[in-house]
């Protein structure tokens, strides 16, 4: 076949695949029949409503000396992993605000970090395109520093994200700049398998986040900047389950939902949304207008142990607390005493659900917890 | 032969521009002589630099350039100007593949496409998944929200919260724990803070504060920490000794009937299930 041939080939299942896309697209329009907001509103459903000391700050972790990017709890809930401008990565006991742990990086540019399943390790990533794992039982040499113990190498860009899979401290799955996720086995320090890539069905775009589903592992979400979001199985590489359209930017940021079913994102238009992994459709949108018409990007998100509470940290240094059923903003962490003071950067919830950790721009890393009125019924 | 500047410049074609640009527009007899010695010395200098450049770059070109290029450099005074080359006569057998590569996976993705789109035909409709998010989001609870519907979960987030050292909580630490079965509706107690007996520490363990065998623990309950079925304050086992002051009614140890009842008027803000023991008259209660 010449050349010619191939490229009218080409052309002829470009719209093939535009035709059936929109087709698709046209289908799952006519299956949206209500949003969550509108179906909670049928019900009667009322938002929550916080109080000005609801949620309080109880601790600030001061110890960074530049930007926090980003942070990871343990399972067994007080302690958080922090990765800095500084290029330190620092474990911190969040009960008693003290470092147990300040690890020098070998390259200082890092993106992401995560603490493993059962607490022994550390992982981060950054620009050397490397994924980087710390022991933090091994000894440290004489300057104090921890060295690497295993180094993941194969991605052909930054590494964006990294999550270890649950209940296995083997298993890391990273994403990155090169348009691929890569699930690790940390034993072998080798790729187990690649999910994307340029002749692969994948994001045609740097991945910028993931998220593993905590109730069934092998499945896992991404984020990229081709403004989709896709689902993938680790079982296969080859194509991923599902991909979610409708934001109109990069998606910055994915996080399953509680129940496993469901995950939201956050994006570069300005948008948090929420899809049903199953059915693919996208169930609300969340988004704030502003006075201004400014839109400000969804940094970072994350949800409370329920699922009521969405909270989205913004480039504008808002951090919106959203009642996912109503769709409102019911309150604005930004915005409260004792805040930080600059953009909050990463969000986390502790495994029980009882704290919310922020990190920013401030090089401070807050722990936000309830301190109100409970009423128990 | 004179060597005027034009002529020496003439000689070295390339350079005549530059040696026109050395010599004045009108130039005396005297200062032409300097001028063009001046001018020769600068050709040279510069014919000098651009031979050396030449034969830089027949020597760069040589292995992949015919030799008569040399050769007619050498009898042509004027180098040719610069031309395109055309690109090589081979197949692009990598640009092939690549573009079949690209075929193949739209045509892999049509696939996909299909059968997503058979697939989307049996899809269920939002609603129902938003009803399942709601159904969700509403039967567990969550130790952020401000109203909650499950006691366990909000105990092990005081137990968490409490254990903050730098933050004073402790009055919540006297109010929440061992909330286990127990309705409680609390605001902030202000006069209520005193709460020395803090001892049940938040835990639950019936092993720890109840010593008496065949009875519940139940820390909120006064000084025996012990109650029988439900932990409440109605069920409460209660020493003898500790209704012995206003409470007329107050049966034998143990026999969770003593119901004492005595109001505490110093604690507005704390509801009626707070207990009063013997401090109570001492202008402070406990809370249970």
């Amino acid at each position: 076949m010449s050349v010619t041939e191939l490229q009218e080939r080409h052309i002829a299942a470009t719209e093939t695949v535009n035709n059936l896309r929109e087709r698709l697209k046209q289908r799952r329009l006519s299956l949206l029949d209500t949003d969550i907001a509108g179906y909670a509103r049928s019900q009667g459903r009322t938002p929550v409503t916080f109080g000005p000391t609801d949620l309080v700050c109880c601790r600030t972790l001061q110890g960074h000396t530049g930007k926090v990017y980003s942070l990871d709890w343990t399972s067994e809930k007080n302690r958080i992993v922090s990765a800095s401008q500084d290029g330190r990565l620092i474990v911190w006991n969040a009960l008693t605000s003290q470092k147990t742990h300040a690890i020098k990086l070998p390259c200082a540019w890092v993106m992401t970090c995560a603490f493993s399943p059962t607490g022994q390790s550390v992982a981060c990533g950054g620009l050397d395109s490397v994924c980087s794992i710390f022991n933090l039982n091994s000894p440290s040499d004489r300057d104090g520093n921890l060295a690497v113990s295993r180094m993941l190498s194969g991605h052909k860009g930054y590494v964006s994200s990294c999550q270890y899979v649950p209940d296995e401290d083997t298993h890391l799955i990273t994403g990155s700049g090169d348009q691929t996720c890569v699930l690790w086995d940390i034993t072998t320090g080798l790729r187990t398998s690649v999910f994307g890539g340029e002749f692969q069905s994948g994001h045609t775009a740097d991945v910028l986040s993931i998220s593993i589903n905590g109730s069934n592992s092998r499945m896992f979400v991404s984020g990229s900047c081709d403004s989709t979001a896709r689902l993938w199985d680790t079982r296969v590489a080859s194509r991923a389950v599902r991909t979610f359209h409708g934001h109109k930017g990069d998606v910055n940021t994915v996080k399953f939902f509680p129940d496993g079913n469901r995950f939201g994102t956050g994006s570069d238009d300005g948008t948090c949304r929420l899809f049903d992994i199953r059915t693919g459709h996208q169930l609300q949108v969340y988004h704030q207008q502003h006075s201004d018409n400014e839109i400000a990007q969804v940094i970072s998100i994350a949800f409370s142990i329920s699922g009521r509470l969405l909270f989205a940290g913004y480039t504008n240094g808002n951090c919106y607390v959203w009642d996912t059923l109503l769709a409102k903003v019911v309150l604005d962490l930004g915005s409260l005493q004792n805040t930080h003071e600059g953009r909050i950067s990463c969000l986390g919830l502790s495994a029980d659900g009882s704290a919310l950790c922020t990190g920013s721009w401030d090089t401070n890393l807050k722990i936000w917890a309830f301190g109100g009125y409970r009423k128990v019924i | 032969m004179v060597f005027t500047p034009n002529l020496i410049c003439r000689f070295f074609f390339v350079t005549y521009h530059y040696c026109l640009l050395l010599v004045p527009p009108n130039p005396s007899l005297t200062t032409t002589a300097i001028t063009a010695c001046y001018s020769a010395i600068s050709c040279s200098v510069y014919f000098t630099f651009t031979l050396l450049l030449l034969l830089l770059h027949f020597l760069t070109s040589s292995s992949s350039m015919a030799t008569p290029m040399l050769r007619s450099s050498s009898s042509v005074p004027s180098l040719p100007p610069p031309s395109p080359k055309s690109p090589p006569e081979y197949p692009d057998l990598y640009g092939k593949r690549r573009e079949m590569a690209r075929v193949h996976m739209l045509e892999r993705e049509i696939t996909f496409l299909e059968e997503e789109l058979k697939s989307a035909e049996g899809l269920q409709p939002a609603s129902r998944c938003c009803k399942e998010i709601a159904d969700y989001v509403i039967a567990n609870s969550d130790p952020l929200l401000p109203s909650n519907k499950k006691n366990r979960r909000s105990c092990r987030f005081w137990k968490w919260l409490c254990s903050m050292p730098c933050f004073n909580l402790s009055w919540i630490c006297c109010c929440c724990c061992c909330c286990e079965g127990l309705s409680i509706n609390l605001k902030l107690p202000s006069c209520c803070c005193n709460c020395k007996p803090c001892s049940c520490s938040c835990s639950c363990l019936p092993s720890i504060k109840c010593s008496l065998p065949k009875w519940r623990c139940c820390c909120s309950c006064p000084k025996s920490h012990c109650c029988k079925d439900s932990c409440g304050f109605g069920n409460c086992c209660t020493f003898p000794t500790s209704c012995n002051f206003g409470c007329p009614s107050c049966p034998s140890c143990c026999t969770c009937k003593c119901t004492c009842t005595c109001s505490c008027p110093s604690c507005p803000k704390v509801s009626s299930c707070c207990c009063c023991t013997e401090s109570c008259w001492r202008s402070s209660c406990l809370c249970c």
